[in-house]
């Protein structure tokens, strides 16, 4: 066994705790941004959304078991329609009056920081509970 | 009879597979917001109590545990079927054992030091 996956349940772990806290970070963008009406593709800001994908270790003796954690597909553009506000005085208004409005909804943001941060802490408690699985296995060279 | 003691063999392979299993329980952790990624579970101690039952005894050296998908469970909308509490359940009661185990290991091979050293 190689001392790379002796560490594995960390890795893992680790790859948890990354993906989660780019989740964290996109909510945290799309939060700031959700008045933005101007963007440098032009047009008001579309909300983000992160993709997870399960990784297959490429390490041979994992490589049976896939356990290789997880990994950010990448990240999506929110298609869903945009909202118009009527506001005329607005710079980026439009003929009508009605400024077109970034699609993002704080309850469902608050709600995936949620669902984020307390996966972090899952995965943190795996990584622990590893570390304390370890200190108990060195404990055996000490006698 | 035997220089090492016979449940040598059997604490160091139950420690393995409490180590395969933590590996197994970060993978469902870390998977779980991803869609359509079902839970695995280790499978083993069906097939060690097979073999501790068995006549003639032979060496748990050979057994090995399985990784399999479980496909009991109820799915989520997502298809995503790990239960976030139970998980981290099994994670302590693996801890737990795992740290049984090694203080078995532990207790049984100060015995051997004292035994082998002479002194009370």
């Amino acid at each position: 066994m190689s001392f790379d996956s002796a560490l594995g349940a960390l890795n893992i772990a680790a790859s948890g705790l990354g993906a989660e806290r780019l989740r964290m970070e996109v909510v945290a963008n799309n939060i700031a941004n959700a008045s933005v009406t101007k963007t440098p593709e032009g047009g008001p800001y579309r909300r983000r959304d992160v993709v997870f994908e399960t990784v297959l270790s490429s390490t041979e003796a994992n490589r049976s078991s896939g356990l290789g954690g997880v990994r950010v597909a990448g990240l999506v553009d929110d298609q869903s329609e945009m909202p118009r506000i009527y506001n005329p005085g607005h710079p980026d208004a439009d003929v009508d009056g009605f400024v077109t409005m970034p699609n993002v909804s704080l309850p469902t943001e608050m709600v995936n920081l949620i669902t984020a941060s307390r996966a972090y802490e899952a995965n943190l408690r795996v990584a622990q509970s590893f570390l304390e699985l370890s200190q108990s296995a060195l404990a055996l060279t000490r006698g | 009879m035997a220089v090492i003691p016979s449940q040598f063999d059997l604490l160091a392979k139950l420690t393995d597979v409490t180590h395969l299993r933590h590996q197994v329980l970060a993978q469902n952790v870390a998977n779980v917001n991803t869609p359509g990624y079902r839970r695995l579970d280790v499978r083993f101690e069906d097939n060690l109590a097979e073999q501790l039952a068995a006549q003639p005894k032979s060496s748990v050296k050979g057994l090995k545990p399985d990784v399999v998908e479980d496909q009991t469970t109820l799915t989520r909308p997502d298809g995503n079927n790990v239960e976030i509490d139970l998980e981290m359940m099994r994670l302590n009661k693996n801890t737990l054992l795992g740290n049984t185990y090694l203080q078995l290991l532990t207790t049984k091979m100060s015995m051997m030091k004292r035994a082998v050293g002479g002194r009370g």
